[in-house]
């Protein structure tokens, strides 16, 4: 299966909620998967921000490729499409960039609001 | 509204970026380098087309909103998430633009200005969970995609079983998401040469118990986690049918062995749905209809009525209005009804021109303010209209008929507002009055300095009324400098010979083009504000810059400065007894309006809520009690002088030949409590028919207990 819209792989600080990462933590977290990104990141990667270790609970489902974006924020940055099996990001590309994203009615603080 | 303004600013920025980059190359000598902005490369790629533009719509008309910025832009775009895409079939249908559709169920709450409302929360859920079915079956093409939901399958499993076919869900969960990703010759299906990504169930996909046992992504097989199936194994499970050969252990049925996470956000969706789940699947009563449209070309004429035109003829007994193509074609007593037209009969009853309200906050998606900055003039209501809200046809049942939906007070100088003309069932677009001028949101006071509320986060300036000012000064200076650099880079082209290299022009800045348009006195200024310090103090400012001020909204003070107001000939929308609310509201006296109109200021009585907005005629009857208003000048208050606040007194606010027949037909005298508005008509056409409506209410199980003849003793029980 493909998931068209997911953040599977990216840490859950991207989540709402925080929480620990859903793959049981591996690596706590390097300062880049640790930061917040800013809600208008146009040119944030997302795919900067996988850990391969993570991807595994969304393969075992049976989803086998996805595209990967951060929930927040209104400019999220560019999507990577991957298939969900690599020891490194790199390798488990399809397509990077993949798109530039825009998420309608996602309140901030910053502007712009909704 | 500030996404909407925010990327038309960014894509505007990116293109003048690229030109003066592009400029700079060809002839860098003497000329100054562009700034690299990293943020800009991106929206560049995307206008060149390299990258597609994936919009992620939360609301039903976000659909629209994408679609809008794809065409102003010529964007490639991707629509994503869109819970409620069915409602926009037809338009997705003929746009074929690729469509991703949330399996999330969860969509998040769009509290409104007047808070959450209950009932429009869970009509938008079960909207986004029967959504796949819907489109499934109006032939829209579509993939499916989790939109971050915890469980990707068990979202594809809900959509199922609303009625979405298991193979459609299938193709859209594989190929069909493939095609939305542009990938479908490399992946998506089983087919020689595409990608060995490839999952053996346990049984049907979508099967309640059904997991995946094998996966392999590239050609490699990835087992599925072990202790996941050593939990599941701990279940007595009867599920285990497809063969376990391999290294695969009993059957993988659904065990609750979800990792940590999963599993709590599973119990905590789950303990509220446990009560949710009944109150969901409860069908809400459908929302209310207007009349069928008469047909195209039908002259319709409204006899026998008490005609209270509010215009030059005054009152006319026992009148007729003839209506063609949406305008008052006459009035009178002696008016001939031509033969075949359409009869409303209005005997005993009266007709006035439909209500306006000055101050609404109706019919507006998501947030009414854009709070983020001092001055916001660059968003637009437009952008965020929702046509769907009930309040539109609770409102046309007080015989409002057309309505300016404003930004929030929350900011010096907001966004711009829309008139609409409450033409319910009509979409976003079509419910824009097309002749009324454009108009903003200033406002001053409390609401701005944020005095009111507590607001987390760093303060923002101002924090007094004295910075109130220095903001909007501030703003029209840089307004003026714009003009100046527009101004200059035309002369600078006119001078050009016709074939040499045209300079790159300045930047588009759409926040203070919208203040320049304010200097010129292209749009109208309708300024939040109760004291009458700051209203002397804005109009100084206006007549410092060559501006006016065309209402002071609330202006509950207004009555002390009313010579001032009236000299410079701005008008008032007010309450007549609203006061002590708030800290400035302490000097608010009802005959405020009295005072006003005596000084000959143009004086309107607005709502500023769904609720007062349909009973504006009431809140005229206390101005002819408080200081004793004609009842003809009473009138005005939610017609005429209303129409004229908003421009569009050429067009509505009385019943005259060649405007728009925009009517309500009342029961009794509109200034009486006793009154009751019977039918409005927006453009000649019935929008709300209070007998239709009763009707509509029998037949509607859910609304029986209120349609009269149950009345009261069904609905409300033992008193």
């Amino acid at each position: 299966m493909i998931d068209g819209l997911s953040a599977i792989g990216l840490p859950a600080a991207a989540r709402p909620g925080g929480g620990p990462p859903g793959g049981g933590g591996g690596g706590g977290g390097g300062p880049a998967a640790a930061a917040s990104p800013s809600p208008l990141a146009p040119q944030a990667l997302a795919l900067d921000r996988v850990r391969a270790a993570d991807v595994s609970k969304a393969r075992d489902s049976g989803i086998t490729t996805a595209l990967v974006i951060p929930k927040e924020g209104v400019l999220p940055g560019q999507s990577a499409i991957l298939n969900l099996a690599g020891d490194r990001p790199e390798a488990m590309v399809l397509r990077q960039p993949a798109a530039l994203h825009l998420h309608m009615a996602s309140a901030t603080r910053q502007y712009p609001g909704r | 509204m500030g996404t909407m303004a925010y990327a038309r600013q960014a894509l505007l920025d990116a293109a003048r970026e690229r030109d003066a980059w592009a400029a700079w190359e060809k002839a860098p000598r003497g000329q100054k380098r562009p700034r690299y902005a990293a943020a800009l490369v991106p929206w560049q790629q995307v206008l060149a087309g390299r990258l597609p533009l994936v919009v992620t719509c939360s609301l039903e008309n976000d659909v629209l909103r994408a679609l809008v910025l794809a065409d102003e832009f010529k964007l490639k775009l991707v629509l994503a998430g869109a819970p409620h895409a069915f409602r926009s079939a037809e338009l997705l249908k003929s746009r074929r633009v690729p469509l991703l559709v949330s399996v999330n169920f969860d969509p998040p709450r769009a509290g409104g200005f007047f808070g959450f409302d209950e009932e429009q929360e869970r009509r938008r859920i079960q909207d986004a969970e029967r959504n796949p079915a819907e489109l499934a079956r109006a032939g829209v093409p579509f993939a499916l995609a989790s939109a971050w939901a915890p469980d990707f399958v068990a979202g594809i499993r809900k959509a199922v079983e609303k009625g979405l076919p298991a193979e459609t869900a299938l193709r859209a969960a594989t190929l069909g998401a493939a095609e939305a990703l542009a990938l479908s010759e490399t992946t998506g299906s089983l087919e020689a040469g595409k990608l060995a990504n490839v999952v053996a169930w346990s049984g049907e996909p979508f099967g309640k118990d059904t997991k995946a046992r094998y996966v392999f992504v590239d050609g490699r097989l990835h087992e599925v986690e072990e202790d996941e199936r050593k939990d599941a194994n701990r279940r007595p499970s009867g599920g285990g049918a497809a063969g376990g050969s391999g290294g695969g252990t009993a059957g993988a049925t659904a065990g609750p062995a979800q990792e940590a996470d999963a599993a709590g956000a599973a119990a905590a969706s789950s303990d509220t749905p446990a009560k949710a789940d009944k109150a969901e699947d409860k069908p809400l009563p459908p929302l209310p209809v207007a009349p069928p449209p008469f047909p195209v070309g039908k002259t319709v004429a409204i006899t026998g009525g008490t005609l209270l035109t509010v215009g030059p003829q005054g009152t006319i007994e026992n009148g007729t209005v003839l209506i063609r193509d949406g305008r008052i074609a006459a009035i009178g007593r002696d008016v001939a009804v031509p033969e075949g037209a359409i009869v409303v009969d209005a005997k005993g009853r009266y007709v006035t021109p439909g209500i306006i309200d000055t101050h609404s906050h109706t019919a507006i998606d998501g947030n009414v303010n854009e709070c983020t900055d001092v001055i916001t003039a660059e968003t637009r209501i437009r952008d965020v209209i929702d046509q769907r809200d009930v309040s539109i046809y609770r409102q046309l049942a007080g015989g409002v008929t057309a309505i300016n939906v404003l930004h929030g007070s929350c900011n010096a100088i907001g966004g711009q507002n829309a008139v609409l003309k409450l033409r319910w069932g009509k979409g976003p677009d079509e419910l824009v009055f097309k002749e009324a001028p454009r108009g903003i949101k200033f406002a001053l006071g409390e609401n701005v300095k944020r005095s009111n509320f507590r607001v987390p986060g760093e303060p923002r300036y101002p924090g007094s009324r004295m910075g109130v000012e220095v903001v909007l000064r501030e703003g029209f200076l840089r307004a003026r400098a714009y003009k100046k650099e527009w101004a200059e880079h035309e002369a600078k082209l006119k001078a050009l010979a016709a074939k040499a290299d045209k300079p790159v022009p300045p930047r588009r800045d759409l926040r203070l083009e919208t203040l320049a348009d304010i200097l010129d006195g292209k749009i109208l200024v309708h300024s939040h504000g109760y004291r009458a310090d700051e209203m002397l103090m804005l109009m100084s400012v206006a007549d410092e810059f060559g501006f006016k001020v065309r209402t002071f909204q609330h202006g509950l003070e207004a009555y002390k400065i009313a010579s001032e107001i009236a000299r410079h000939g701005a008008g008032v929308g007010t309450f007549i007894d609203w006061w002590t609310f708030k800290v400035e509201s302490r000097d608010a006296i009802p005959y405020n309006p009295a005072i006003l109109a005596r000084k000959g200021v143009r004086v309107s009585l607005n709502s500023d809520s769904a609720e007062l907005a349909r009973r504006l005629y009431w809140d005229a009857a206390k101005a002819v009690k408080y200081g004793g208003v004609s009842e003809e000048e009473a009138l005005r208050m939610i017609t005429l002088h209303a129409a004229w606040q908003l421009g569009v007194d050429r067009y509505a606010g009385s019943i005259e030949p060649g405007k728009h027949a925009d009517l309500a037909i009342w029961s009794g005298h509109p200034l009486s409590a006793r009154a009751r508005c019977e039918m409005t008509l927006v453009d000649g056409q019935i929008y709300f028919d209070r007998a239709a409506d009763m009707e509509a209410r029998r037949a509607t199980a859910a609304w029986a207990p209120l349609a009269p003849g149950r009345g009261l003793a069904a609905a409300g029980g033992a008193r």
